[in-house]
């Protein structure tokens, strides 16, 4: 452990003493390498996580760049995970980097999440969070679900058998979702959500779970709601019998 | 029965309002976001809406009492 480099997360009484250690010894599987994905990854990988996979097909567009963490203009046309894999790299020498160029569904999602220790959300449409919701739940891994758009966005913790799913409260399951450039999105709220959702992921590495309520997050107002989100005994993923 | 009802994120646009009072029958949280979609067809424009009962979700099926407050969010796919 490189006290020098942690000394101020360290400090913080809600990590210190074993969350540090805890976080360098941990795994964890970040899919979407767009706007939240790679500013999670990049506060993870600050933070000294142990290990991350970061999982992408796509390339890298000049209109990512106004809020994608990693790019730059010169990686236009790339694989964003081949860039994110160097630059994360760079950023931290200590953390082992796993980059998988692969888009997630259902035929890869059960190897490729049963790599780390907590799933986080980075993805862009109801399909591939419907992928998470439903394998996470089957490997009983904790996931991070997070979602932006205009000003605001949304952020909660999932953990299965103990908090609700996406599926518990009508989060839709099916649908490609819209482009950026088309719905709108603020890089300010991409970073706020951002920050959130590496934040609950932190605290379940730590052990420090969260409740699973869902927070609304709106940095034009500003405004902060968490609303609390029962599990849903009917559940089609986590419901009666599930387990 | 009077429900109050808060719009979050784009709704308050959908509607021109962050909150109202409705006066409505009984009816269940659902057939109260059917007659929402019916009084602002903008909000329509999601199949789907998120809405929670006195700050708690997935209770659709439940049936509103006078002074519950019901707040309607859009789904949000982006990242």
């Amino acid at each position: 452990m490189k006290m020098d480099k942690y000394l101020s997360q360290m400090a913080v009484k809600e990590i210190f003493p074993d969350g540090q250690r805890r976080i360098e010894s941990a795994r964890a599987v970040v899919v979407g390498m767009g706007g939240t994905g790679s500013s999670i990854a990049e506060i993870l990988v600050r933070m000294g996580l142990g290990n991350i996979v970061i999982v992408d097909d796509d390339l890298i567009e000049t209109s990512n760049l106004n809020r994608q963490a990693l790019y730059r203009d010169s990686d236009v046309g790339l694989k964003k995970v081949d860039v994110a894999k160097v630059v994360l790299s760079q950023i931290n020498e200590e953390v082992k980097v796993n980059a998988i160029d692969e888009k997630l569904s259902f035929s890869n999602a059960q190897e490729i999440l049963s790599l780390g220790d907590v799933i986080i959300d980075g993805t862009d449409n109801y399909d591939a969070r419907n992928v998470i919701n439903t394998v996470s739940f089957k490997l009983r891994k904790p996931w991070v679900f997070s979602a932006v758009e205009g000003t605001y966005g949304y952020v909660k913790t999932i953990i299965p058998g103990v908090t609700s799913c996406l599926s518990c409260f009508g989060y839709p399951e099916r649908g490609g979702g819209v482009a950026c450039t088309i719905q709108g999105v603020i890089p300010t709220a991409v970073r706020a959500i951002s920050s959130i959702a590496a934040t609950l992921a932190i605290k379940l590495l730590i052990g420090n779970n969260s409740d699973g309520d869902l927070i609304f997050l709106d940095v034009w107002k500003p405004s902060l709601e968490i609303l609390p989100i029962p599990r849903n005994e009917n559940c089609a993923v986590c419901g009666e019998g599930k387990l | 029965m009077k429900i109050l009802i808060k719009y979050y994120a784009k709704y308050r646009d959908s509607t021109g309002r962050k909150e109202e009072f409705i006066d409505v029958p009984e009816m269940t949280v659902k057939d109260l976001l059917s007659l929402l979609r019916g009084k602002y067809p903008k909000l329509n424009e999601d199949k789907t809406s998120l809405i929670a009962l006195n700050n708690r979700f997935g209770k659709e099926e439940a049936i509103l009492s006078d002074g519950d407050i019901i707040s309607v969010f859009p789904p949000v796919s982006g990242g």
